[in-house]
């Protein structure tokens, strides 16, 4: 057989998979958006989102509501992710790992902190105080930040190819959401908070990426990302929602009224989705690099409005065909690169 | 604890409007489908390295 | 002692030599330290290798492919050592006296 075919071969399959895997992020992290709105309209977050509206104002509500709605997703993701390191066999790195404070769970907790208060609830500031088609937009900036950040700090190499790619990506979702954008800034009302959180998602996910890439130099990626989960379980639990209950908001009372079994099964599916949607995306990093696996990962934007379309009969703007078109345009970009450049992802 | 008949009619008109047979359920099904073939390619990609 | 730190880590010692190690024999004294059985164990460890290699920690210095199938048949044998980075990288982490 020959040696040099042989290598060529091993390596196109590991970059074939690192996009695969950040491919399954974007379909998990489209299909999430499904348990992720259906569960705002249950008990008790709708009675929840009432209560504080009536005082507080509308914006503000969501913001809350939003905490405590994260925090059972953060939970439910616990659980899917012991699902996948049972199967994997992975409980045992994981203690490993955990002990490992200073070179390896540090990284992953402080990845939690950006991923989580910072982006998603920058993510629901944008949506509670702009919209929702601008916070998808916001959001979708990431990897850019993400891939400069790879870039300067541990030299990941980003050919212009692949940033061309991203790029395409992130105007496809733009035209995707463009018209819903216009009418929402058109509105008029719109508040500056709403723009910070629309900053603090596009950073705080960026941020996150480049420090997992970071502590996946000498962790495992299953294994990272459910410390990375740990983490926000951490900040959620132990940090937020006891802070919003001494302010007055009515936390716990509502946090108590979750076990109902409809909102239970929703909150697990939004779990699932969620918890794999981030392992995949972990998985896709040390493959092909955090700029990669980001920019394909972006291609959630256009798998959410398909999803939305198919099971809620929302027919999106018809922007969504040429958006589409730039989003496939920016992965075949991405897919059909020269993969001998990528026979290591950092520069000497 | 149930649902209150506001919030399940909320929660059963986002379904009313799907193309799809029974998105009710589908939607869920979809999700565990795609859920075990990433775990399935997790447990199995290894082994062609 | 042995099987108590992650398992890259491990990886990155037992690569800490000159002239390196091939990939068979470090999955295998990890298997045995850690007590890993079986052929998913050994293809997961093996992956290790391979993502550490994907981000410059190592890098192979010989490769070859497994004809009488001393690891896994017609599959590629590759010894691996340690690089500058990962000897940075792994500092503060495992390689204490570096």
């Amino acid at each position: 057989m020959d040696l040099q075919l042989l290598k060529k071969q091993e390596h196109q399959r590991r970059v074939r998979k690192g996009f695969m895997w950040a491919l399954f992020c974007a379909i998990l992290w489209g299909l999430w958006y499904i348990p992720g709105t259906v569960v705002w309209v249950l008990n008790p977050f709708d009675e929840m989102y009432a209560e504080i509206a009536a005082t507080n104002g509308d914006g503000m509500s969501l913001i809350i509501t939003a905490v405590l709605i994260t925090a059972f997703n953060a939970l439910t993701v616990i659980l899917a992710l012991m699902v996948w390191n049972g199967v994997l066999g992975k409980f045992g790195e994981m203690k490993r790992t955990l002990k490992e404070f200073n070179p390896c769970s540090k990284w992953f907790f402080l990845a939690s902190i950006f991923g989580g208060p910072m982006a998603i609830l920058g993510s629901f500031i944008a949506m509670g105080f702009v919209g929702g088609a601008f916070a998808a937009v916001a959001a979708l900036m990431y990897p850019v930040v993400g891939s400069i950040l790879a870039s300067k700090w541990y030299g990941e190499k980003i050919s212009k190819r692949a940033f061309a790619g991203i790029v395409f990506i992130i105007f496809g979702g733009i035209t995707i959401f463009g018209g819903g954008l216009l009418t929402e800034i058109g509105a008029g009302n719109v508040v500056w908070i709403g723009y910070i959180g629309g900053l603090m998602a596009a950073v705080g996910w960026g941020i996150e990426g480049a420090i997992a890439g970071k502590g996946l130099d000498i962790a495992e990626p299953d294994v990272g990302l459910t410390l990375r989960f740990l983490g926000e379980n951490i900040i959620w639990w132990v940090i937020a929602v006891p802070i919003l209950a001494i302010l007055g908001f009515p936390m716990f009372k509502y946090a108590l009224m979750v076990f109902e079994p409809l909102t239970m099964l929703v909150l697990v599916f939004a779990g699932i989705t969620f918890g794999f949607c981030y392992v995949t995306w972990y998985k896709s990093f040390p493959l092909i690099g955090v700029g990669r696996g980001q920019g394909i990962g972006n291609l959630y934007g256009l798998f959410a409005v398909v999803f939305i379309a198919l099971f809620f009969g929302d027919i999106p703007d018809w922007t969504i065909l040429v958006g589409g078109a730039l989003c496939l345009i920016g992965s075949s970009i991405m897919f059909s690169e020269d993969t001998s450049q990528l026979e290591s992802l950092r520069g000497e | 604890m149930v649902q209150t008949e506001a919030a399940m009619e909320a929660y059963n008109a986002y379904w009313l409007n799907s193309p799809l047979p029974a998105a009710d359920v589908l939607w869920m099904v979809v999700i565990l489908v795609i859920a075990i073939v990433a775990l399935w390619q997790a447990r199995t990609f290894v082994s062609q390295f | 002692m042995a099987g108590n730190r992650p398992i890259k880590f491990r990886i990155l010692e037992l690569c800490n030599k000159s002239g390196g190690a091939w990939n068979y024999e470090v999955v295998r004294q990890i298997q045995k330290e850690y007590n890993l059985k079986g052929d998913y164990q050994r293809d997961s460890i093996n992956f290790d290798l391979i993502e550490l290699a994907s981000c410059s920690l190592l890098r192979d210095v010989e490769v070859m492919v497994d004809e009488e199938g001393i690891y896994k048949k017609g599959f590629l044998l590759h010894k691996y050592v340690i690089t500058d980075f990962g000897k940075a990288r792994a500092e503060n982490a495992c390689l204490m006296y570096v």
